[in-house]
């Protein structure tokens, strides 16, 4: 979270996890040269450098695309979610290092531009074996390059959040066109079984991590309340929430987060304003809120981010009977202040919990 | 993440459910038949002894050779330079035609060799293939 804008967003954290990113991509590149040097010694240095980077940039899509439902299938994968842009935008430097050492080889002798003839070079569109699959890998390109570009908070916070996230999911169009670039092209020129194999074992684990963790979202976003109350909503017991943490509810048409601060309940929208973060699964750092995402911080008890920040999320009224937590789902215009409900501990007089709150 | 956008998120996948094993099963369907030799190979001295017919051209020289018998016959390619396409295939016969059969790859100069099947009619073809381009580069005749 930032008051203005910077070109890169480094801290200390980023850092490091951007030096595992090159050591990585080092590591990886010096092992598959060298490997394909002792296997393969007349490989020419092109031919070397568009394999190498090739399967460097599919290796890291598929790292990249599970981020997502990893942290929501278990939140000590949050760190990688977090540094997961800086990782794109690796992506997309090595996707098109490959791509321009393709173009160089495969058309910058023709008679046309390269670029026109990554086009028109191979029109077979009717067959499964001749299909001009480059032109998917170049399209898939041109994706990642808009992505890459509109990577930063700047263009977020331009485009609007829906806009941004709208262009963003248009990594899965690019994800299926590199799978169709690699099994109508690559693997039609290269023998090996090793393509095919890495590529299903991938797109599997892909569809295995999303299914699941789609799967968990529906069934969570999909749990009926049916104990109404005047408007409020029975949702769980005070003991169900830790302190500084929260649990969400999704009682109409979106989530809810309760969180459990100071001898209070506190209730705000779950949406974060940055990238539609899950709060509830944040906790309160230094008195705040705290998105999980990108560390966007919100005030409890009234939904707005802290000064120099104008970001706010919609409030709700709380209730607790007994240990019961009662919620009520219709909000608050966004930053509205709520008193928040305050926990009544067994053998506190009402006194003493009121002293302990404050 | 918003409740549209989670439920967006299960639809994709659930689609590439079908749509990935769906392009993995036919791109591997796809594949052509394995080439009669190594694809990529290059060595210096696993030619046949005869020379029969060669075939010399600015970037390459080919030879059909034989061994002593004339029971064997084999293709050299010598690559004097790199090829401008190189992306290069050697078929006997032509690609993508009944009796064409891949024969291997031609990437870096030097010599290369490929087994020869004698046992269609007429003279012996060898098509260079362009594979990006999908184009016939170069075709070369023997007579048997």
């Amino acid at each position: 979270m930032s008051a203005s804008y910077v070109a890169v967003g480094w801290n200390r954290q980023k850092k490091i996890y951007d030096s595992f990113i090159v050591i990585g991509c080092v590591l990886y590149l010096g092992i598959f040269i060298s490997f394909n040097l002792i296997y393969n010694p007349q490989i020419t240095a092109e031919t070397l450098m568009i394999r190498s980077t090739s399967t460097l940039a599919v290796l890291l899509l598929h790292i990249i695309l599970s981020i997502g439902p990893l942290c929501r299938l278990n939140k000590k994968f949050l760190p990688l979610l977090y540094n997961r842009r800086h990782l794109g935008v690796t992506m997309f430097f090595i996707a098109a290092v490959h791509s321009i050492f393709s173009i160089i080889q495969f058309h910058s002798l023709g008679n046309v531009s390269p670029l026109v003839s990554v086009f028109t070079s191979n029109t077979n569109y009717q067959s499964w074996a001749a299909f001009p699959f480059q032109a998917f890998g170049f399209i898939a390109l041109i994706i990642f390059l808009l992505m890459a570009i509109t990577s930063h908070d700047f263009w977020l916070h331009n485009l609007s959040p829906k806009v941004w996230k709208t262009l963003h999911m248009f990594v899965y169009l690019a994800y299926l066109l590199i799978v169709m670039h690699v099994m109508l092209g690559v693997i039609q020129y290269e023998t090996s079984p090793v393509f095919v194999i890495l590529i299903a074992v991938g797109s599997a684990t892909l569809v295995m991590l999303h299914l699941l963790a789609g799967n968990k979202e529906v069934k969570a976003d999909n749990k009926k309340y049916e104990l109404v109350k005047g408007g409020f909503v029975k949702v769980c017991e005070v003991q169900d929430i830790m302190e500084d943490k929260a649990r969400m509810f999704c009682i109409d048409t979106e989530r809810i987060a309760v969180f459990k601060t100071q001898g209070r309940l506190f209730t705000v929208n779950n949406v974060c304003k940055h990238q539609n973060g899950p709060l509830g699964e944040g906790k309160i750092l230094d008195g705040c809120i705290t998105c999980p995402w990108h560390g966007y911080q919100y005030l409890p008890h009234n939904g707005s981010s802290p000064p120099p920040f104008k970001e706010k999320v919609s409030t709700y009224d709380v209730i607790i009977d007994g240990s019961a937590v009662w919620v009520n789902p219709k909000p608050y215009a966004e930053g509205t202040e709520r008193p928040g409900a305050v926990i009544h501990y067994a053998g506190e007089t009402k006194q003493q919990t009121e002293m302990a709150a404050v | 993440m918003i409740k549209p956008l989670r439920k967006r998120h299960l639809q994709i996948w659930s689609l590439f459910l079908v749509l990935l094993p769906f392009i993995i099963v036919f791109g591997t369907r796809a594949v052509p038949k394995p080439a009669t030799g190594i694809l990529l190979q290059q060595s210096s001295n696993k030619w046949l002894p005869l020379i029969l017919q060669s075939a010399d051209k600015v970037p390459y020289t080919i030879h059909l050779r034989s061994s002593i018998d004339t029971s064997v016959l084999q293709l050299q390619w010598i690559s004097k330079t790199a090829l401008t396409s190189p992306s290069a295939l050697i078929y006997q016969g032509y690609p993508g035609q009944p009796g064409g059969q891949l024969l291997g790859r031609i990437e870096a100069m030097g010599s290369y060799q490929f087994p020869v099947k004698t046992d269609g009619a007429g003279p012996l073809t060898f098509v260079l293939y362009d594979l990006i381009r999908k184009q016939n580069i170069d075709t070369i005749k023997f007579d048997k």
